[in-house]
């Protein structure tokens, strides 16, 4: 027995040297991948959470952001430095987060676009994606009150260091090698947005969405934020595929009022809706699929939106766009 | 509490340090109460439903064992019978019954209300509901002699390695173990904690991680074509490998800590060269289960080749429901039912055949021709499995044949380096199960030298640590069964 109860000890000696050593090799490199990850500007955090960001413009939202706005040719319209945030399937609660995280630890934009689908408007379409932020638990109190909910996750990270890495080794290893730049923004029209077209009599999605009182409160909270801070926010409904195929109309236009009703009551808060604009909607030619753009549709809109940002940037006149 | 959770871990070193230290005679107690503690943890109000078969079954068993005609015997057969499948009907079928019904009424608008039932699916229920059910058919073939303590029942029926899926375990095997006590045994801990590692790194390392691009495909089939479909489906067939089997892994480990042996539940199963071997590989406690109650109590194939066949098919098609309350489950135990009848039936063609090109002078090129067929044959079943309905399964089908559309990898949270790993993964484990085969893993490494050992041990743990994949525990795919 003794000697199994030695053996015990020198193997979980063992085992924590081994922890500790491993933590401390991989931790300057982990610090060095969070600077280096954004890199690409593929709606990755880590110059978020590297700090001291000096972007004009920053973008939040899900898929329809990430891929029908491209940072570069925003700024090549509006003149604004701009950086996209979003990311797929991100619910309005991970954006609003997201957002905080930033403010936090970079210097306030000028100008915030925020993603304004009716769907933001519903919980249920899209959960809070904690595998994105677990890279930066050990970074932010906020991300790892978020992050691990359970206690024994908690206390298992304190005891066993290692596990801060965990899945994510790989990641940490290539990007430490790699000699990639670190910059804010990729060029325009770089955004991974693939060429292709609506698959033929493609069944969309009928499903209709219920307007969350939360949810509501979210979006004046958001925009009290704006003018707090001193930002522009622009809320923005992006095209719509063949508009009432995806959406119930009814319930479609009861959230359109909504944004249009916030962009009334806040000075700092723009509304640009861009859901029904015949420009895009019926084009077969200009979408990936039924709920974004291609890059041929992608370009011209985000030229559009550029322009019309500059247009009403500091105009606080003509606050909702309706094409 | 599930097996990949710290919780669990601390839970096992406490039940370890408490099982020990009792007296071996009263061990078995420790274990019971272990076991109830860890399934109440689930959810309390299921302890009935455990409860129910454990009392019903021990006292059908007791009686039927008294009974002095068969009449007698059948009667109380029946009692269990109802008792069990009733439960599992309600749980698990009432549901899905009551609304394909529904449908089907307001198809030819006949007037039919259902009421929903929502009790939730108790964990396990078709793995315990197997067991006692199991239990009672031996009792009644006389193959087994009726257990006289209700807790000993109890815990043959709630040991907690295996309560919540399996494997399902025989009285005749198990009975006895939790009746012999149990001494302190270095190998047996030694050993139980190295399968633990090596189920831990299957369904952490392996399944966890194609769980990830398998969810993004198939939970939105609409959304991919072609090569990510394909690649979807046979990560997939891994994912669904390494979470059974790494479950199983982990139950018969701690299982071996304590000094039970259970059941060796898959044997390389992508390794089988026909549907038929693929069976005797994969589920195995199941697939004897069903061979042995059902398929038997059937006739088997005594009463001719076509009878048998029918027997085959009437086998799957159960088999494919006991998996799920989804019509999905039993279109793949159809297809699995017919790609067994037709493995059997064309045996001598087939043989024919391979004598007639010359395979036969090739052995080897000839079983991996048997094994990649077969291995695509299980791969087609397994999207009927995946799919979330048959309205996704058609999408699936008309998706998967569009190449033009799609990228083969796309980040779904599992960049390329991720997806290389994942595949090294594969590799690695073929390589060890194919050893394995040759020579036992843990007794070579047993006979290295300490450094040597200890190295493995460490790398090992560090690799789980280090290389799982990175989401809040997932739960095991056949918790849900």
């Amino acid at each position: 027995m003794r000697v199994i109860v030695a053996k015990t000890f020198v193997f979980l000696f063992l085992f924590k040297l081994l922890d500790i050593s491993l933590f401390l090799a991989l931790l300057p490199l982990d610090q060095r991948t969070v600077v280096q990850q954004g890199a690409s500007n593929e709606g990755d955090l880590g110059p978020l959470y590297r700090g001291g960001m000096r972007e004009d413009m920053v973008a939040f939202g899900d898929s329809r952001i990430r891929y029908q706005l491209d940072a570069g040719i925003l700024k090549q319209t509006t003149g604004l430095s701009t950086y996209n945030f979003a990311w797929e399937a991100t619910p309005f609660d991970q954006q609003f987060f997201t957002l905080e995280e930033y403010l936090d630890r970079n210097r306030r934009p000028r100008a915030v676009i925020f993603e304004a689908d009716p769907l933001s408007l519903d919980p249920a379409f899209f959960k809070f994606q904690t595998l994105w932020f677990r890279p930066y638990a050990g970074y932010s109190a906020r991300v790892a009150d978020r992050i691990f909910t359970s206690v024994t996750e908690k206390y298992a990270n304190r005891f066993v260091r290692c596990l801060a890495f965990r899945g994510r080794v790989l990641p940490i290893l290539r990007s430490a090698f790699s000699s990639r730049p670190v910059s804010g923004n990729s060029p325009a029209g770089t955004v991974p947005i693939l060429r292709g077209h609506p698959p033929r009599g493609l069944k969309l999605d009928f499903k209709s969405f219920h307007i969350n009182e939360a949810r509501k409160q979210g979006f004046r909270q958001l925009a009290e934020l704006a003018a707090k801070n001193g930002f522009v926010l622009f809320l923005i409904s992006t095209p719509e595929y063949r508009h009432d195929q995806r959406l119930n109309a009814r319930d479609a236009d009861a959230a359109y009022h909504f944004f249009e009703s916030l962009a009334k009551a806040y000075k700092t808060t723009f509304y640009l809706n861009y859901a029904r604009d015949a420009r895009f909607i019926n084009q077969d030619d200009l979408w990936f699929d039924a709920q974004h753009l291609n890059r041929d549709g992608m370009v011209p809109f985000s030229r559009i939106v550029g322009a019309d940002i500059a247009a009403r940037f500091g105009d606080g006149t003509n606050k909702i766009l309706t094409r | 509490m599930p097996f990949n959770s710290v919780g669990f871990l601390c839970f096992l070193f406490a039940v370890m340090a408490c099982y020990f230290v009792a007296p071996p005679r009263l061990r078995w107690i420790v274990l019971l109460i272990a076991s109830a503690a860890f399934y109440l943890t689930w959810r309390p109000a299921y302890g009935i439903v455990l409860a129910i078969p454990v009392v019903v079954d021990w006292t059908v068993a007791r009686r039927m064992d008294r009974c002095p005609d068969g009449l007698s015997r059948k009667r109380w057969l029946w009692v269990s019978l109802a008792v069990n499948l009733g439960m599992l009907f309600v749980f698990k079928y009432y549901n899905l019954l009551a609304f394909s019904f529904h449908d089907l009424a307001n198809h030819f608008n006949w007037p039919l209300q259902v009421y929903k039932v929502d009790l939730g699916l108790p964990l396990g229920i078709s793995f315990f509901t197997f067991q006692s059910l199991g239990y009672v058919l031996d009792v009644y073939r006389r193959d087994q002699k009726p257990e006289r303590s209700l807790a000993r029942y109890g815990l043959f029926l709630a040991f907690f390695p295996q309560v919540t899926s399996g494997p399902i375990g025989r009285a005749e095997s198990l009975l006895p173990q939790h009746e012999r006590p149990h001494r302190f045994d270095y190998d047996n801990v030694k050993n139980g904690l190295l399968l633990m590692l090596w189920g831990f790194f299957k369904k952490l390392v392996i399944a966890d991680r194609l769980g990830i691009y398998v969810n993004q495909v198939y939970d939105h089939p609409g959304d991919h074509h072609g090569w990510t479909i394909v690649l979807a489906t046979y990560f997939f067939a891994y994912q669904i490998y390494c979470d059974f089997s790494g479950y199983t892994d982990i139950a018969r480990g701690c299982a071996q800590i304590f000094g039970y042996d259970l059941m060796e539940n898959f044997r390389r199963p992508y390794a089988a060269g026909s549907i038929r071997e693929f069976w005797q590989r994969w589920h195995i406690s199941l697939t004897t289960w069903f061979r042995d109650y059902l398929f038997f109590g059937l006739g088997g194939s005594r009463k001719g080749r076509l009878h048998g066949y029918w027997n085959v098919l009437v086998v799957f098609l159960v088999c494919g429901l006991w998996h799920g309350a989804n019509w999905t489950f039993v279109l793949w135990g159809a297809v699995h039912g017919i790609l067994t009848v037709a493995s059997i039936a064309t045996a001598e063609f087939r043989k024919r055949l391979v004598a007639l090109t010359g395979l036969a002078r090739l052995p080897r090129v000839h079983q991996l021709v048997k094994l990649a067929i077969t291995f695509h044959l299980v791969l087609f079943a397994w999207v009927l499995f995946r799919a979330n309905s048959f309205g996704d399964l058609a999408v699936l089908a008309r998706n998967l044949l569009d190449f033009k559309a799609s990228r083969i990898i796309f980040n779904g949270g599992l960049d390329i380096s991720q997806i290389i790993l994942a595949v090294f993964c594969i590799v690695v484990l073929e390589a060890l199960q194919a050893f394995r085969s040759r020579i036992p893993v843990r007794t070579w490494i047993a006979t290295r030298p300490i450094w040597f050992r200890w190295a493995i041990y460490q790398g090992a743990l560090f690799t789980i640590l280090l290389f799982s994949a990175d989401s809040q525990a997932v739960q095991f795919i056949y918790f849900q069964f």
